[in-house]
């Protein structure tokens, strides 16, 4: 019988064991159970799978499949032993409108845009409503941000209230930037690409039939 | 009512305390206390400057141990905590020095700001910890809470000694409502109710935002605008704001 050596092979173990699951998070015992291998190794494997971007810790001893390991597992990317990549060039920080929003979003249990708002913009910036309308957008879309189910009370009569968010998915440090050429969201905390559905398409679909029923 | 932060007087103490903080002679004396009565926007504050200057800012809990505050810290920096204390505590003194340095280069303060620090005042163990990270890589802890820090610290000598600035929030002054008024409320508004909110909110910022709401429904029904804005005989027995010691709503009495 063939043994098990190697850590791209404890890698791949790992990373098949996490795919044959429902591709939520499994923790460290149900790993334990599966695989032939210790835990010491698992965790090591793990950590290196966390480093190729393919698996996340949820949390201390739990880990899920990421978007980028999904999408490695589809293309049946072969996993080789040594280093894989350069040394990684940490991102710098930025003092933008976004990052800063980012930061107090990660603050704040749950908040309303209104609340980032005025944690976040400076005099300097032009116009923070719609630049965090955006950003806020964007995060729902990507699954970074819920929204809950109660609405804040307004201060107009008629007003519907504000929207509540919450943050689910805190990566890290550094906030999700916009790629405009890749209509995407690229997560620099975990180096994950999103691609968001912008209102575009959802804009053309509601013009169209108007558009048909004035031509008729 | 607009989306903006009002910098009251409170908030400009704290700033001249953190300018007064970064130009100290002793580098070891890195620790600041903030406190306050609750509803004065020291968390409001705080939350700010933290999402200014990529602090951390965690939350003390009653029962924290000086483990679970190595946690809360690694947490925050996304860092998987290793198993013993002493790999924790270098594992968060690294991320912190990386971080001060990359703030540094911005000439932006870090610092790592403890909300609800009155829960950990009296624990030696933390205040000792945060001691060691203060001493090890000279990063500022800010302590906020309400008012018990101060006299709790004093038990521990080696720790006072090292507290560079104390800022006290107190009620909003008559110049802060004001500020309130220009800065976040929808419709002009006169001195005279500005000046009745300052009495009745007893300087509370929460309860100034409540009477700043209720201010802007009637004047829009009035439609109160630049040179006609709200007056107090406007708001007559229109109610303003929630007592916070009955829950009673209060009103503006008619005639004033």
């Amino acid at each position: 019988m063939a043994t098990i050596t190697g850590n791209a092979t404890h890698q791949a173990a790992l990373l098949g064991v996490m795919a044959s699951g429902n591709a939520g998070p499994l923790t460290m015992d149900q790993l334990d159970a599966v695989l032939p291998i210790g835990r010491k190794k698992i965790a090591t494997a793990a950590g290196r799978l966390i480093l190729r971007g393919f698996v996340e810790r949820a949390e201390t001893g739990v880990y899920a499949l990421t978007l980028t390991g999904r999408k490695a597992l589809a293309e049946g990317v072969s996993l080789k032993s040594g280093p894989h990549r350069g040394k990684r060039k940490h991102p710098v920080y930025r003092d933008t409108l976004t990052q800063r929003a980012w930061t107090a979003m990660r603050l704040q249990p749950r908040f309303s845009l209104g609340d980032i708002i005025t944690l976040a913009a400076n005099d300097q910036d032009g116009q923070p409503e719609k630049a965090l309308q955006r950003f806020v957008h964007r995060l729902k879309s990507t699954g970074y941000l819920v929204e809950l189910p109660a609405r804040r009370r307004g201060s107009t009569r008629t007003s519907n209230g504000f929207k509540v968010f919450r943050l689910v998915r805190d990566t890290g440090e550094h906030a999700l930037r916009w790629i405009d050429r890749q209509r995407s969201m690229k997560d620099w905390n975990t180096r994950e690409i999103f691609p968001v559905r912008t209102g575009r398409a959802r804009h053309d679909r509601e013009v169209l039939p108007a558009t048909r029923r004035g031509g008729a | 009512m607009k989306n903006a932060f009002v910098e009251t007087a409170n908030v400009a103490r704290f700033q001249a305390a953190l300018s007064a903080l970064e130009r100290r002679g002793a580098s070891e004396a890195c620790l600041m206390v903030v406190d306050g009565a609750p509803g004065l926007g020291k968390t409001t504050a705080l939350h700010r400057w933290a999402a200014h200057n990529a602090c951390i800012f965690v939350r003390a809990k009653k029962e924290w141990s000086p483990g679970w505050f190595l946690d809360e810290m690694l947490g925050q920096f996304r860092i998987a905590p290793a198993h013993s204390y002493k790999k924790k505590f270098e594992q968060a003194l690294e991320a912190m020095l990386q971080r001060q340095s990359a703030m540094h280069l911005q000439r932006k303060t870090f610092a790592v700001v403890i909300d609800e620090a009155d829960h950990v005042s009296r624990s030696a163990n933390i205040i000792e910890s945060i001691r060691d990270f203060s001493d090890t890589g000279d990063i500022v802890f800010v302590l906020v809470g309400m008012g018990k820090i101060r006299d709790n610290l004093t038990r521990f000598p080696q720790v006072a000694s090292r507290i560079a600035q104390y800022v006290r929030f107190e009620p909003a002054t008559a110049a802060d409502v004001r500020a309130f008024f220009d800065r976040l409320c929808d419709v002009p508004v006169a001195d005279d109710v500005a000046g009745f909110v300052h009495k009745i909110a007893g300087g509370l910022n929460r309860e100034i935002m409540e009477a700043i709401a209720a201010i802007e429904a009637v004047g829009r029904r009035n439609k109160a605008k630049e040179g006609a804005p709200v007056t107090l005989a406007m708001l007559a027995g229109q109610p303003l704001m929630n007592d916070r010691r009955t829950g009673q709503p209060i009103f503006v009495p008619e005639g004033l």
